[in-house]
């Protein structure tokens, strides 16, 4: 070929070049707008509303003013709290199982079933911790909506060790035995807290996907008007109760509605950016 | 570099190496052997002296030319780290190429003694030198066979031959010096006598340390010095 | 003199590949035994059979004998774990611990076995650094993490952390084959240096290292231990033609 073919060539596959990268820019672009355009609706039908007695008031009828979701938040956290005692050690110890052990036909069940719990419509997940719990009990409870978020936090946290766990190369660990060290200590003492970090946000994402879920705590916490006293009377949750007033015909009540899902964005958008940062600063060291 | 064979798929190793170092000691060590033959002829009487010593002169430059080359092919080798076998080819060669070398150096002297000699040298004495000389020739040819196919065995006899030059050598000495002792104006004869005797008796020194050589490369047994000298 | 070290009739699997077959040899104290052979003749299976590693991966098995100061470490009833307490290994890939101090790692074996004592910790560390010729160059960084570190002084921590527990014995598979040329030479003198403290067992494919650096060597082709004898014998006159013909690299 000719140097002038050559350049024309090259010229050619510049320009293609170029515009392939619009498109890309342009459909992340996109991507992010419908985002952005909720946050910024979500903010602007809040930040009207938004003070502090949301944080720590209970709910008034509708027609007294001031009043908030405080039990709300409140019980979003204890929920919450229970979902990770109970959820994050057994997802742990999911993923330690699989990824230390993964290569027998039982490990192969468990990662099955591991799989289909996190593609189970969360709803279901709440009618089995309903027919489980709530049921024999005879009420709604704190413990039963804590432990439905665990039964979705679990997956999430077990499949995440397991994977981050097996970045640890064979190498690292078989050093931990020529130490004479046991099995478990090289698991636990050697691989998990090498991965700590990473590990941890996995927990936190899954945390942070609890934290939304509605379904099942209509089975299970259903909802309180109050503070709830106990963890075996119903609780109050954010998802559940920006639910119910959002549906309400009240203008009061759908203003609180807007504050309590701004609060919900905030937070779940909070928990990723803590994530992402920690990750880049801190594990890049 | 160990080589590869790309056609066969074989791994060569140092063998190309090694072998074209055995052809050129090879090559050299005929040289050699045609100079200490000559060396000798010139005990048999003919008048043919002036060609042979001029030829055990041009002999000698080739021999001393191919020295180095062949210590120089042998330090390239050696920088390629051989082992085992080839270890011991490469410190043999080196040896060898030294004794070949020297045993040249002897003909040379073989041919200068013999001017001096002026033709004073009657028939009885020329005889004992020209058996000593049929002696070294036997035992150069072996020595080199040997060392191109590494037969032992055929090493081990040269080793053998190497006393009844000696004891010709001490033969030779006596006659010298009661030659001397009889007619005290032959003694610039009797004594290039000696010496010529004793050119043989180092050829064939050199033709049993090559021997040596031989066995050592080929059955890893250093067989030197054993025997009461 | 006593070996050390000695194996009897042993013999390694993989499920039902049979990778080390009845193999025989010894190790006196002291010393440096090298292992080599061409690749899969199963010189590392030898090795990993030595402190019990091997069988860490499924479906792998050991038949045979190997004593260790006069006791069989696969008798029934020996805690695979003790016996890696006696017998430290260094690996091919510098592995230190990703999340650890350049300290940490050296006392590592300590630590997690129970040793808490600070002091104790902090002259262990010392001792087994300067015995991998490592201090001088960390002594004033030791809370650093270890991935600061270069390959090869990566691998000499390796080395300290595994003789900080004191084994008698010290595997080494590969050690210098993922490391420049001035690192190779720095580690196969401290090998050499090491032999005064511990019996040394080194895998290696590179030849001149095994003639550098080891008293005794073995070969091994297709799980068979050929030849096994002084170092200077099998690189100046082996007597089995295999060994010969790998040894001239006429191997293919």
């Amino acid at each position: 070929m000719s140097v002038i073919q050559l350049n024309l060539r090259d010229r050619r596959r510049k320009i293609i070049d170029r515009l392939m990268l619009l498109l890309l820019v342009m459909s992340a672009f996109f991507a992010v707008i419908p985002l952005l355009f909720v946050f910024y609706y979500v903010m602007s039908k809040a930040l009207p509303h938004i003070n502090l007695e949301f944080f720590y008031q209970l709910p008034v009828p509708v027609g007294e003013s001031g009043g908030g979701m405080g039990n709300a938040v409140m019980g979003t956290m204890k929920l919450l709290g229970i979902a990770s005692i109970v959820g994050i050690p057994w997802g742990i110890f999911i993923g330690i199982y699989l990824s230390e052990y993964g290569k027998s036909k039982t490990a192969n069940a468990v990662r099955f079933f591991t799989d289909l719990f996190t593609s189970v419509p969360s709803i279901i997940i709440g009618l089995f911790v309903y027919g489980l719990i709530v049921k024999p009990m005879g009420s709604f409870s704190g413990i039963a909506g804590g432990l439905s978020l665990a039964v979705i936090m679990i997956p999430i946290i077990g499949r995440s060790t397991e994977e981050i766990l097996k970045l640890t190369p064979i190498h690292i660990r078989e050093a931990g035995l020529a130490l004479g060290l046991s099995r478990r200590k090289v698991i636990i003492q050697i691989v998990l807290r090498g991965s700590a970090s990473a590990v941890f946000t996995g927990v936190l994402l899954a945390i942070a996907r609890a934290s939304g879920e509605t379904a099942p705590l209509l089975f299970t916490a259903l909802n309180n008007s109050f503070w709830s006293n106990s963890l075996l009377e119903p609780m109050a949750s954010l998802p559940v109760q920006i639910f119910t007033y959002a549906v309400s015909p009240f203008e009061e009540w759908q203003n609180q509605a807007w504050v309590g899902a701004f609060v919900l964005v905030f937070f779940v958008f909070g928990v990723n950016l803590l994530v992402r940062i920690w990750f880049n600063f801190g594990v890049k060291r | 570099m160990s080589q590869v064979d790309m056609v066969n798929k074989e791994f060569l190793g140092l063998g190309p190496e090694v072998s074209g170092l055995k052809k050129k000691l090879l090559e050299t060590a005929g040289l050699v052997e045609k100079s200490v033959r000559l060396s000798g002829d010139l005990f048999l009487g003919k008048s043919v002296s002036e060609g042979l010593i001029k030829e055990i002169f041009q002999i000698e430059a080739l021999v001393n030319s191919a020295h180095k080359d062949i210590d120089q092919e042998c330090m390239r080798i050696l920088a390629m780290a051989p082992v085992a076998s080839d270890l011991r080819k490469i410190m043999a060669a080196l040896k060898v190429n030294g004794d070949l070398e020297r045993i040249s150096d002897q003909s040379v002297n073989v041919a200068q003694n013999y001017d001096k000699l002026d033709g004073h040298m009657n028939a009885s004495q020329a005889f004992q030198i020209r058996k000593m000389s049929e002696i070294t020739n036997l035992m150069i040819c072996s020595a080199l066979d040997a060392l191109g196919s590494g037969d032992v065995d055929k090493a081990k006899k040269v080793i053998e031959m190497d006393d009844s030059l000696d004891t010709l050598n001490s033969q030779a000495f006596r006659n010298a010096i009661d030659g001397i002792k009889e007619d005290s104006s032959q003694a610039e004869l009797g004594i290039t006598l000696i010496l010529i005797a004793r050119n043989f008796e180092r050829i064939g020194d050199h033709a049993t340390n090559i021997s040596e050589e031989v066995i050592f490369t080929t059955t890893g047994e250093d067989i030197r010095h054993a025997g009461g000298n | 003199m006593k070996a050390i070290l000695k194996t009897e009739r042993l013999n390694a699997f993989f499920e039902s590949f049979h990778a080390v077959r009845d193999v025989n040899l010894e190790v006196t104290p002291n010393s440096v035994y090298a292992l080599i052979g061409p690749s899969g003749c199963g010189k590392s299976t030898l090795l990993r059979t030595m402190n019990r590693l091997h069988e860490e991966t499924a479906g792998a098995s050991v038949q045979g004998k190997v004593i260790l100061e006069g006791k069989n470490i696969y008798d029934a009833g020996v805690d695979p774990v003790a016996i890696r307490r006696r017998i430290g290994m260094v690996f091919q890939k510098p592995n230190p611990f990703p999340s650890m101090s350049i300290f940490d790692n050296t006392i590592v074996g300590l630590k997690l076995a129970g040793i808490r004592k600070l002091s104790l910790l902090n002259e262990v560390a010392e001792r087994s650094l300067k015995r991998s010729a490592l201090w001088d160059e960390v002594k004033d960084k030791l809370k650093e993490p270890s991935t600061s570190l270069s390959g090869g002084q990566q691998q000499r921590l390796c080395i300290a952390r595994a003789l900080a527990i004191e084994p008698p014995v010290l595997l080494m598979d590969e050690p210098t084959s993922a490391l420049d040329p001035i690192s190779t030479a720095r580690i196969e003198e401290l090998v050499t240096e090491l032999k005064k403290l511990v019996t040394v067992v080194i895998v290696t494919h590179n030849m001149q290292q095994a003639s550098r650096i080891s008293d005794s060597t073995g070969f091994m082709y297709l799980g068979e231990l050929v030849e096994s004898d002084k170092t200077s014998k099998i690189f100046t006159n082996p007597h089995d033609e295999r060994t010969e013909r790998y040894v001239t690299g006429r191997y293919g």
